[in-house]
């Protein structure tokens, strides 16, 4: 994922960059310039002087005598340039020639070599010899007709031009480097809200959407934290709403079935003819399965939206098993089958809500019995195992279909099509209180024949 | 016996209005929590069913009204709301019992019967479960008509069982009421007596939910009249 910080960073980093390198280069370009025009200005000022000395008929001149009184003038310098002096590190390396026109050397200074520097032609030359590089500047004398020759060793230039280079490179990467640290700093620290953010919004849950305010606030994050804190309100309202909605719905569904109900019995109860009598139960029972239906539909619809009241208790499992199986017995009974508690008397507590763990326990009870043909039988067993509570409903019905063993905890999602009495919505809500409770739940085919359905509770933890 | 029904929904007032009423009771009905308040302190009842989703006052209000009031008259709360919250506060508000909606008649009249009863603290009315007849007055049990003679823990393990016919009673629940909390219970006395019991009646009287506790199904699952 592309990170804020590290783009920003970068984009700092190539900007900065191309600008210490750009003005770098035209700094170093424009100095070595001036410096150039500034050695080249002194070359032939030196030339000038120089001439000066020796501009006279050639044969007024004692070139010996010139020669030598150069020489020592020259190698007093030159003797001084390995001695590191301040003074003298730009020192000019400066060499002289004297040529006749028709091409004879008549005097050279001690540095100067015996070839010709350059052309005996006037103007600034640049000349690279066998070692060094050579800034030339020729002259004719008008007194004698001599040229006369004044180099300059490209050192001093050079070293000059380095050292200001090189500084230019150290401030610019000092000044990169200070520049990339602060930003890093600054952006660290004006990113701090966004974590602030990320903390206060994983903090919130359906339960909990209060308005998020951030410690420190920025103007940049202020929209966003707005639209939120708008998106908080709307879920908030909505779940209240939806928390609303069923209530209203349940007594809405609730007082009609009722009325249907009580209709029916009153008409049984006038005098009713034996098939009369028959149709009115068949309505009856027809009632009562859209009760159930309506009651499995409300149930589920609450455990969704979170509107089920769920502060867990130590509760007595064995106690909740007894009560379930008690007020499901005229089930069995009417179908003949024979229903029964494995436990071995020990009270097994777990931590949970009483009334969900009964549903959940009443939903898989009557998904077996509903499943298991007339005479059959149901037994749900109750144990510890390794510390973890666990709960088995075990009928001799025909199991499920392997293919459904994976989704027959969907909704609506049934075993068998001829199945008329379930909802479709047991195991669902089964499968959900089950997982408010962190117990897992099971299902599996035994291999003699029918369902089983393990509840495994998890180990409690000693306090 | 005069009873007053509080519902606002009039499809199910009537619906029920007229099975009180073939029931025996003399039904005045109300429509809102206040008229209902009004009747009830104006005159006399013996028995009050209440609605708890009632316009102008609510049904718990009339309640906590009536308590306050030093009224002790058998109140039955009648409920669309969920089990699972409004149970507790009903009871606590000063109901007598309370009943989901929907609900069967004939569970609605023995709840009444039973509140009514107690109230009038008058003896039981003779049970009857088939060829058994149980008179709690004269402490009799006959078979086909001809007296049969119990020892007194059978006695009241089949009256308890009788009392509650088509319910599962726990080994717990009938053990305590047959024992009391004093007595030393021996480990298989219930089901001596059970055994007992099926010999001397039905084998199949007395029906076992093997791990749970024991019932006598309720004969038929007609309408009580």
């Amino acid at each position: 994922m592309r990170s804020i910080r590290r783009q920003l960073l970068l984009a700092l980093f190539a900007t900065l960059l191309l600008t210490f390198s750009a003005s770098g280069l035209v700094s170093y370009f424009t100095t070595a310039h001036e410096i150039r025009e500034l050695f080249d200005a002194q070359l032939i000022e030196n030339a000038r002087v120089i001439k000066g000395v020796m501009n006279h008929p050639a044969q007024e001149v004692d070139w010996e005598h010139m020669r030598d009184s150069l020489g020592e003038s020259l190698n007093e310098v030159i003797s001084q340039e390995d001695l590191l002096s301040e003074g003298h590190n730009y020192e000019k390396k400066v060499a002289i020639q004297v040529w006749t026109p028709d091409g004879n050397l008549i005097l050279r200074s001690p540095s100067a070599p015996a070839y010709s520097l350059g052309p005996l032609r006037h103007g600034l030359y640049e000349r690279k010899s066998d070692h060094y590089h050579w800034y030339i500047y020729t002259s004719q004398m008008q007194a004698n007709g001599f040229w006369l020759i004044v180099a300059e060793r490209s050192d001093v230039r050079t070293e000059l031009t380095m050292n200001i280079a090189a500084s230019l490179i150290v401030g610019s990467l000092l000044g990169l480097g200070l520049a990339l640290w602060l930003s890093r700093r600054t952006l660290n620290h004006e990113l701090k809200p966004l974590d602030e953010l990320r903390h206060a919004i994983t903090h919130r849950n359906p339960d909990h959407l209060k308005a998020i305010e951030l410690p420190s606030p920025r103007v940049e994050l202020a929209p966003v934290v707005s639209e939120l804190n708008h998106l908080l309100d709307r879920v908030t309202t909505s779940i209240e709403r939806e928390r609303r909605f069923l209530a209203d719905a349940a007594h809405e569904l609730r007082t009609p079935l009722a009325v249907l109900k009580l209709q029916a019995e009153n008409a049984i109860n006038a005098n009713a003819s034996a098939e009369q009598r028959l149709h009115l139960e068949r309505l009856i029972s027809g009632v009562d399965r859209s009760t159930r239906v309506v009651e499995q539909l409300l149930l589920l619809a609450r455990l969704d939206a979170n509107a089920v009241p769920f502060t867990p208790q130590m509760v007595a499992l064995d106690e909740i098993a007894r009560d379930t199986l008690a007020q499901l017995a005229p089930l069995a009974h009417a179908r003949r089958q024979e229903l029964g508690l494995s436990h071995d008397g020990i009270s097994l507590i777990t931590p949970g809500e009483p009334s969900l763990l009964g549903a959940l326990l009443r939903n898989l009870v009557e998904n077996a019995l509903r499943h298991t043909s007339e005479g059959g039988e149901v037994d749900v067993s109750l144990y510890e195992e390794k510390g973890n509570v666990i709960l088995q409903v075990r009928d001799n019905g025909p199991g499920i279909d392997p293919n459904h063993l994976g989704d027959i905890t969907e909704r609506f999602v049934r075993s068998h099509s001829q199945d008329t009495q379930g909802t479709g919505l047991g195991l669902a809500i089964a499968a959900h209180i089950a997982n408010l409770h962190h117990a897992m739940l099971h299902l599996a085919n035994h291999p003699d024949g029918g369902l089983i359905v393990t509840l495994t509770f998890p180990a409690r933890k000693t306090a | 016996m005069r009873l007053l029904l509080a519902e606002d929904d009039i499809m199910l007032g009537e619906a029920l209005q007229e099975a009180l009423m073939k029931q025996g009771f003399v039904v005045d009905w109300m429509k809102d929590g206040h008229s209902a308040l009004h009747a009830l302190q104006s005159e006399h009842f013996d028995l009050a069913i209440l609605d708890l989703g009632l316009p102008r006052r609510d049904g718990m209000e009339v309640l906590s009204e009536l308590r306050r009031l030093g009224n002790e008259l058998p109140v039955l709360i009648l409920t669309a709301r969920d089990a699972l919250d409004s149970r507790v506060a009903g009871l606590d508000a000063g109901a007598d019992d309370y009943l989901l909606k929907p609900f069967d008649m004939a569970e609605l009249s023995a709840r009444l019967r039973a509140l009514l009863r107690r109230r009038a603290g008058r003896a039981q009315p003779r049970l009857v479960h088939g060829d058994i007849e149980l008179d709690p007055a004269s402490q009799q049990v006959t078979l086909k008509g001809e007296p049969v003679t119990l020892p007194r823990r059978e006695y009241m393990l089949l009256k308890e069982l009788l009392d509650h016919a088509g319910e599962v009673l726990t080994r717990d629940r009938l053990e305590t009421s047959l024992y009391g909390w004093m007595d030393e219970v021996e480990s298989n006395s219930l089901e001596v007596h059970v055994h007992h019991l099926r010999k001397k009646f039905h084998p199949d009287l007395i029906r076992t939910l093997r791990g749970v506790g024991y019932m006598i199904p309720k004969p038929s699952l007609g309408i009580e009249s």
